[in-house]
C-alpha cells in the first residue's frame, strides 16, 4: 500500500504504459511489414525442366499461389529481383511420374537473421509443400491411379544466403538460438549492472552511510567509478552462474529438426545447437574485439544510468521503482529489436545504441558483411555512454546526490 | 575556521541559512545550538563539502571547501546527525572500510583498533550491523570519526540517540581528543546541558542567523540565565 503512493512508482507505471504502447505499435507495424512481404513475395522460378508435367505442375502451383511464381533465367538473377527462388532440375518430372525421390532446390536470401525474417525461408518449404500435393495429384491423373498410391516424395533442399555467407537451415536455426541466447545473456548482465549500481547508492543512502562516505577524502568521481565497476564485477558474477546454470540445464536438449518428408530417401536430419564460440568464428578477431567493447560500454552504460538513478532517488524503494521499469524497458526493447530484426542502417544502429541492441547490432552486421553499421552502431553507443557517464559525474560532484530529486514541492523548511 | 555571512537557499527557495557569520579558533570547542530548523546541520553540511552555498564567505582551516574539497576532507572528519553503517559488514568490517580511505600498512591497523577500543561493542563488533541498536550504530560511526585524528572535527549531534552513561564517555573522548591531539570541534547540538559541558564557546543559531555567542559564562551573565536554556529563550526574544 504504501508503495502505491509512491510517486516514483506511479510515474514509473505511466512510463511504461507509454512506452510499451510506442514499441509495441511499431514492432507491430514492423512484423505486419514483414508478414506481408511474405504473404505477398513473388518466388523466382528457375525451371531446367521440359517435361510436359513440371510445366503443367508451376502453372498449377502459380494459379494456387495467386500467381506469385515468376520464372526467372538463372538462380542469382532471381535473388536479385526475389526474397526466393525455387529450382526444378532437369529430369524432374520424370522422376516424379516414376514416383521416385525427387529433389527441388531452394534459396532464400535474408537481410538478417532475426525470426521474423526466417519467413522467406518457410516460404521457399511452403511452396515446395503445395507443389509436392499438386505433384501427387497430377501424377496420379496421369497413372490412373488412386492418390493414396502416390507417395510424397518430394524432398526440398534449401540454401540461404544470409550476407555473404551460404548457410542450411539447420546451421541458420543454431545462429538464431545462439544469438537468442547471447542477446538474453547480455540484456541480463545490463539489467543486473543496472540494478546493482542503482542500489548500490540508494541503499548507503538508506542505511545513513552515504553522507560519511562523501566527506572521506576521496574525490566523487573515484566514488562514482568504484560503484561501476563494483556493479559490473557483481553482474558478470552472477550472469556466469547463470550461464553455467543454463549450460547444465540444454547440455542435453539438442532436438532434432526434419527437413524431409519423415522417413523419405534423401530426408535429412539438423541438429540445432547454441553455442557461443560458433558466434565467435562468424565475428573473427575483429568483430569479437569490437563486441567485447560493446559488452564494456553497456556495463558502463548501465552502470551509469543505474547510479544516475540511485543518486536521485531518496532510498531504494524509490531508485527499484525507477530503475525497474527502466531495465524491463530496456531489455524488452532488445528482445523486440532482436525478433523484428530491423534492417540494419543508420537509424537502427542508433537504437542498438540506446536499447543494449549494440552487441546484436554489431554481431548481425558482421554477418551480413556490412561493418560499417557496426561501426557507427559503437560510435553512437560511445557517445550515449559518455554523455551518461559525463551526467553521473555532473550529479555526484552536485549537491542533488544529497538532497536527490524531490517530485513535490518542498512545502516546508528542511532539517536544519 | 571561517563563516562569513553564508546563505544557503534551497531548490524551492526555502533559506536554510541567511547571513551567518562566526569563526572557530584553533583547538577550540565551538558549539552550535538552536531548534529544529534554524540552520545548523546545513551550515556543517556546507564546512563538510556536502553542500554548495548559495553565498558568502567558508574558509576551513585556510581552504575553499567548494574549490578545494577534497583536500578539506582530508583534514576533516564528519559525523552526520543520522549516521548508520552497512547492514551486511561486520563492526569490524565497518571500521576498517572507512580508515582505509585515510590510512594504509600498520597505521591502519593502529587505527582500527584505536577505533574499536572506542567503540566497546565488545563480541558484537565482529556481529553483522543489521542486528546493532541505534546507540551501538551511533557508537560505530563515532568511533571512525575519532579514530580518523583529524584536524577539524564536524559533529551533528554527536550524543544524539545515546543513553546517559554512553553519552557521558562519548563528551569525555571529545574532550580527550580535542585537548590530546590539538584538534578543534565544531559540534551542534539540542542539548544545552551538553554544549555547557563540552564547549569553549558557544553560538547560537535562529532562522539561519547568529544571535548569540560567546563562552558559555559570560553569555549567562550577558542575559542574566543560569543556564543555556534560558539564554536561548532571551536571546530570540522570547
Amino acid at each position: 500500500m504504501v508503495v502505491l503512493k509512491s510517486p516514483a512508482f506511479i510515474v514509473g507505471i505511466l512510463l511504461l504504459v507509454v512506452y510499451f504502447g510506442v514499441l509495441g505499435r511499431a514492432i507491430g507495424v514492423a512484423t505486419e511489414q514483414v508478414a506481408r512481404e511474405a504473404m505477398e513475395s513473388y518466388i523466382g522460378v528457375v525451371n531446367e525442366d521440359l517435361n510436359h508435367v513440371t510445366r503443367r505442375l508451376l502453372l498449377l502451383a502459380n494459379a494456387t499461389l495467386g500467381g506469385r511464381l515468376a520464372e526467372v533465367p538463372t538462380v542469382e538473377e532471381g535473388l536479385r529481383a526475389f526474397p526466393a527462388v525455387l529450382l526444378v532440375p532437369g529430369g524432374f518430372g520424370e522422376t516424379l511420374l516414376r514416383n521416385s525421390t525427387v529433389y527441388v532446390y531452394g534459396y532464400a536470401s535474408l537481410d538478417s537473421i532475426s525470426p521474423a525474417q526466417s519467413s522467406r525461408v518457410q516460404l521457399v518449404y511452403s511452396v515446395v509443400r503445395v507443389l509436392e500435393e499438386l505433384g501427387r495429384a497430377l501424377v496420379a491423373a496421369e497413372r490412373g491411379v488412386n492418390l493414396s498410391e502416390i507417395s510424397r516424395t518430394l524432398v526440398p533442399r534449401v540454401e540461404i544466403r544470409v550476407g555473404g555467407r551460404v548457410v542450411d537451415f539447420g546451421a541458420l536455426s543454431s545462429l538464431q538460438l545462439s544469438t537468442m541466447m547471447f542477446t538474453y545473456m547480455v540484456g541480463l548482465l545490463g539489467i543486473l549492472a543496472l540494478m546493482y549500481s542503482a542500489q548500490s547508492v540508494a541503499t548507503e543512502k538508506e542505511e545513513k552511510a552515504f553522507e560519511m562516505l562523501l566527506t572521506l577524502p576521496i574525490s566523487r568521481t573515484t566514488i562514482a567509478v568504484a560503484k561501476v565497476v563494483g556493479a559490473a564485477v557483481l553482474s558478470v558474477i552472477m550472469v556466469v552462474a547463470y550461464f553455467a546454470g543454463f549450460s547444465f540445464i540444454f547440455a542435453s536438449v539438442r532436438p532434432p529438426v526434419e527437413t524431409g518428408p519423415a522417413g523419405a530417401e534423401g530426408s535429412r536430419t539438423v541438429v540445432i545447437t547454441a553455442s557461443v564460440w560458433d558466434l565467435l568464428q562468424f565475428l573473427g578477431s575483429e568483430g569479437t574485439a569490437l563486441l567485447l567493447l560493446s559488452l564494456g560500454l553497456m556495463l558502463l552504460f548501465s552502470g551509469s544510468l543505474g547510479l544516475l538513478i540511485g543518486s536521485l532517488a531518496s532510498d531504494t524503494r524509490v531508485a527499484g521503482a525507477i530503475a525497474g521499469p527502466i531495465g524491463a524497458a530496456l531489455y524488452i526493447s532488445l528482445l523486440a529489436f532482436q525478433f523484428v530484426g530491423i534492417p540494419l542502417n543508420p537509424l537502427s544502429s542508433l537504437l542498438g545504441a540506446s536499447v543494449y541492441g549494440l552487441p546484436f547490432a554489431i554481431f548481425v552486421s558482421y554477418v551480413l558483411g556490412v561493418k560499417t553499421i557496426a561501426v557507427q552502431a559503437t560510435g553512437l553507443a560511445t557517445a550515449v555512454t559518455l554523455l551518461t557517464v559525463l551526467a553521473v559525474v555532473r550529479v555526484f560532484k552536485s549537491e542533488r546526490i544529497l538532497i536527490g530529486f524531490s517530485m513535490r514541492r518542498r512545502r516546508s523548511r528542511p532539517t536544519s | 575556521m571561517e563563516v562569513r555571512d553564508l546563505v544557503k537557499v534551497y531548490p524551492g527557495g526555502v533559506r536554510g541559512v541567511d547571513g551567518l557569520s562566526f569563526k572557530v579558533f584553533a583547538g577550540e570547542i565551538y558549539g552550535l545550538v538552536g531548534p529544529n530548523g534554524s540552520g545548523k546541520t546545513t551550515t556543517l553540511r556546507i564546512i563538510a563539502t556536502l553542500l554548495k552555498p548559495s553565498g558568502g564567505y567558508v574558509r576551513v582551516l585556510g581552504l575553499d571547501p567548494v574549490t578545494e574539497a577534497v583536500k578539506v576532507r582530508e583534514l576533516i572528519a564528519y559525523l552526520p546527525e543520522e549516521a548508520g553503517a552497512y547492514r551486511d559488514l561486520t563492526g569490524l568490517d565497518f571500521i576498517r572500510f572507512f580508515l582505509r580511505a585515510r590510512f594504509s600498512g600498520r597505521k591502519l591497523e593502529e587505527a582500527v583498533e584505536e577505533a574499536t577500543r572506542i567503540a566497546d561493542l565488545g563480541p558484537d563488533i565482529r556481529r553483522p550491523v543489521r542486528g546493532y541498536s541505534k546507540g551501538m550504530k551511533r557508537l560505530l560511526a563515532l568511533s571512525v570519526v575519532l579514530a580518523s585524528r583529524p584536524k577539524l572535527f564536524i559533529l551533528d549531534e554527536p550524543t544524539s540517540g545515546l543513553d546517559v552513561e554512553r553519552s557521558l564517555r562519548i563528551r569525555n573522548l571529545i574532550r580527550e581528543y580535542a585537548r590530546s591531539f590539538g584538534a578543534t570541534v565544531l559540534l551542534s547540538s539540542h542539548n544545552m546541558l551538553e554544549v555547557e559541558y563540552l564547549c569553549d564557546r558557544v553560538g547560537i543559531i535562529y532562522r539561519g542567523r547568529l544571535v548569540a555567542e560567546g563562552v558559555p559564562e559570560e553569555l549567562r551573565a550577558r542575559y542574566s540565565a543560569r543556564n543555556l536554556e534560558e539564554v536561548f529563550v532571551r536571546a530570540v526574544g522570547g
